[in-house]
């Protein structure tokens, strides 16, 4: 997939990627090329067509200068209001939205919600640690309760946000939850999300291993044994975390109901 | 596959049955700031509702879509500067109006769309501050145009002054943004944008209307390509058009690169921007000016004050206090050497502004040696009559 | 360009033998070893050395193993490693 990156640029390298050892984001970015490569190919869609976002934190670095594609690296939380402006100019890009928990979820909450809401034309792939990464380990709205960070030194008495749920409430018409350690289930699921007209919302558990303090390998472990599909969840989750598809609907779009408004005028001009 | 949003036709073809044609209109200052955008080619609207700038957002709900253009109505202020970053870079042009705490909210946009040089217009209905203040007019926020947004890196900023001018200078504010690849600032009072005048739309093809240099135009392939690069302005490509653009507003190299950071690359970065506006300040700025010839004193004012201000300098003028009169069109770049080569050697400079002062800051730096004295005549909460200017140009003179 | 060097792979006595061959990219690998854990038939070890980044580098266990299901190439975080399969 290396011939999705910018390796060199005019004025020097840009690998290796700025991502410590065995970060999820990393990941996550192959994930997307395979995904990305997939739609490019299977659906005759131009490369030019695709734009990626992000916003501010580890997550938001994926785009900071390593895409061979049209890409932006916008400010903290905001990649929504960006992606939102870049449909009305023109609603035929394919647009990925790269963000954090926090990013999507502090920050931006607000843009999240009503992009859901307005059901634009996006794929947000949320990597979720648990934490402010980039910042050097601060909790965050899904840090878990008790979790001791560098802002919660004892212990965090505040409740986590269950992102996907907050997603279908608002309107998200394709949400799934995944980790890194499910790459093909991930892979589907951004193609899903792609080919979707509206708002697909896909959470990935990703692994940061410097603030928690254990190995990639180790954290990839965890995430297999404390997830449950839901298909396979009867009952209570058991404390593990459901992940799966939760929602696959069809609703119209933003920018298809829009031009509806615009085609009477349009008509009417002769 | 929905259809594009329209581009921008050529000015010299008619851009369509539902432009308003060419004659004469009556309409208020918002909706003709909204006409001049779509003549100019501006196709996307991002707003929020805030008093005293919501006509300028509902006129542009009916008329945008009219002419084949998007509007949408943002969760807030942030998301709509934010929008018109997005739509900037997907190749429309983009606007919206707010006041003054809604500007307070866009200025971490503004500061991003300084660094990487994207261009949108943004019009700020002054109203009375600070905090929520009042929802009537002021030029309170004229120092936060050019000092707002964090960092170094300067703005165009102008100054309206009539329902005829909210047209001209909407239309003006894209052409320089697209010219000089910068977010320009139209700002303007609640007055003016409430206030219905006669408005005269000219013949289509004497619109200006300038599009932005792209890579296509000057013949540099995708390979190629520097995004900050070729020229004090770069061309710019548009996401979509196969230039593999990555839009950063970090502390970049010409080629986008933002991890060879230095202290030189800081310095050539910033100031970069610092030189393509504020180095061609004379290019950029207009002033008006009129009665300067053997003037003994002089009123420097902008905006909505203008009107009476003019008034002011005509019955001065009759009475025979020989004042002349000088009306900052563009606010910043600050016309500094234009004003130092107009102005001869004056006694009194006069600013009256709708603010406690702000304006008569610059004027002074630049005027400091060619006069004896600046005076500022604040007025809050209420436009300067010309009986006001004039007594306290009396008041001075006497 | 010489954009990618190659690691070990195994003992001559067994360099006859047709296998897959692994190739890291020093330049990017940084030692996570995540594709030394997730490879199913155990053909990646980790190497005894630190390079000169600081990395323990993966090399090959027993790469007449590596059955080039690819997913080391997947779930590497940084573009640091690829399979060429033996055409015999």
């Amino acid at each position: 997939m290396l011939k999705y990156l910018k390796e060199e640029g005019p004025l020097g390298p840009r690998l290796p990627l700025i991502f410590c050892p065995g970060c999820g984001s990393g990941q996550v970015l192959n994930y997307t090329l395979y995904a990305v490569d997939r739609i490019i190919e299977e659906d005759n869609v131009r490369k030019e067509n695709f734009l990626f976002i992000s916003g501010i934190g580890c997550s938001g670095r994926i785009t900071s200068h390593y895409m061979n594609f049209d890409s932006a690296w916008t400010i903290h939380g905001r990649a929504l209001a960006i992606a939102t402006g870049a449909l009305l100019a023109n609603p035929a890009f394919k647009i990925i939205v790269f963000t954090g928990d926090g990013d999507n979820a502090s920050i931006g909450g607000n843009h999240f919600i009503h992009a859901c809401r307005r059901n634009i034309d996006v794929t947000i792939l949320c990597l979720n640690n648990g934490l402010y990464g980039m910042t050097g380990g601060q909790h965050a709205p899904t840090t878990p309760l008790g979790m001791i960070t560098t802002t919660t030194p004892y212990e965090n008495r505040e409740a986590a946000f269950d992102l996907c749920k907050l997603a279908e409430i608002a309107g998200a018409t394709y949400v799934a939850r995944w980790t890194t350690a499910h790459p093909r289930q991930v892979i589907k699921s951004i193609m899903k999300g792609v080919r979707k007209r509206g708002t697909a919302f896909i959470e990935i558990l990703s692994q940061c291993p410097v603030h928690e303090k254990a190995s990639p390998v180790a954290i990839l472990k965890r995430f297999k044994r404390d997830t449950i599909p839901i298909r396979r969840a009867e009952g209570p989750a058991e404390g593990k975390t459901l992940i799966g598809e939760f929602c696959d609907l069809d609703r119209k779009e933003w920018n298809e109901s829009y031009q509806e408004i615009i085609d009477q005028f349009l008509a009417g001009s002769g | 596959m929905p259809k594009k949003a329209r581009r921008n036709e050529a000015a010299n073809i008619s851009p369509g049955p539902h432009f308003l044609k060419p004659g004469k209109y009556y309409l208020q200052g918002s909706e003709a700031c909204i006409e001049g955008a779509l003549m100019a080619g501006c196709r996307v609207y991002a707003g929020y509702p805030i008093t005293p700038a919501v006509e300028t957002m509902e006129y542009a709900s009916r008329r945008f879509p009219q002419v084949g253009g998007r509007f949408i109505q943002m969760e807030d202020e942030i998301a709509s500067a934010c929008a018109l970053i997005g739509s900037s870079w997907g190749g429309a042009k983009a606007l919206t109006a707010t006041s003054g705490p809604g500007f307070s909210l866009m200025q971490e946009a503004i500061s991003i769309a300084v660094m990487s040089e994207t261009p949108m217009v943004i019009v700020d209905i002054q109203r009375a501050g600070p905090g929520q203040g009042y929802i009537t007019a002021s030029q309170q926020d004229v120092m936060q145009a050019r000092w707002g947004h964090h960092g170094d890196g300067p703005i165009i900023a102008l100054a309206p002054a009539s329902v005829q001018e909210m047209f001209d200078l909407t239309i003006e504010a894209f052409t320089l943004s697209e010219q000089w690849r910068t977010p320009v600032l139209v700002m303007t009072e609640e007055t003016v944008a409430h206030m219905r005048e006669p408005l005269v739309i000219p013949p289509w093809n004497e619109v200006e209307v300038r599009e932005r240099k792209k890579p296509q135009d000057l013949g540099i392939p995708p390979g190629d390509y520097l995004p900050w690069g070729h020229n004090t302005v770069a061309p710019m490509a548009n996401w979509g058009e196969g230039y593999n653009v990555n839009f950063v507003a970090l502390v970049h190299l010409e080629d986008g690169n933002i991890t060879r950071y230095s202290p030189q690359a800081n310095y050539h970065c910033v100031e970069r921007l610092q030189k393509k506006i504020e180095g061609n300040a004379d290019g950029i700025t207009r002033i008006e000016a009129k009665f300067l010839e053997n003037c003994k004193h002089l009123i420097i004012c902008y905006g909505a004050v203008s009107r009476t201000a003019m008034e002011a300098a005509i019955e001065a003028c009759e009475e025979g206090l020989e004042v002349g009169y000088l009306r900052l069109i563009t606010l910043w770049p600050f016309p500094e050497e234009k004003l130092r080569r107009i102005v001869g050697t004056v006694d009194t400079i006069f600013v009256p502004e709708m603010n406690l002062g702000m304006m008569r800051h610059p004027i002074t730096e630049a005027l400091r040696d060619q006069c004896r004295k600046v005076v500022s005549i604040p007025s809050l909460g209420i436009l300067h009559s010309p009986e006001y200017i004039l007594s306290k140009v009396r008041e001075e003179t006497s | 360009m010489n954009r990618i060097k190659r690691l070990s792979i195994n003992s001559s006595l067994e360099a006859a033998k047709p296998m897959n061959r692994l190739w890291i990219d020093e330049r990017y690998c940084k030692g996570c070893l995540i594709c030394v854990d997730v490879c199913p038939t155990k053909a990646l070890k980790a190497s005894q050395e630190i390079n000169a980044k600081g990395y323990i580098l993966p090399i090959g266990n027993d790469m007449k193993r590596c059955k080039a299901c690819g997913l080391c190439e997947l779930m590497c975080p940084d573009f640091a490693i690829a399979i060429e399969e033996d055409e015999g």
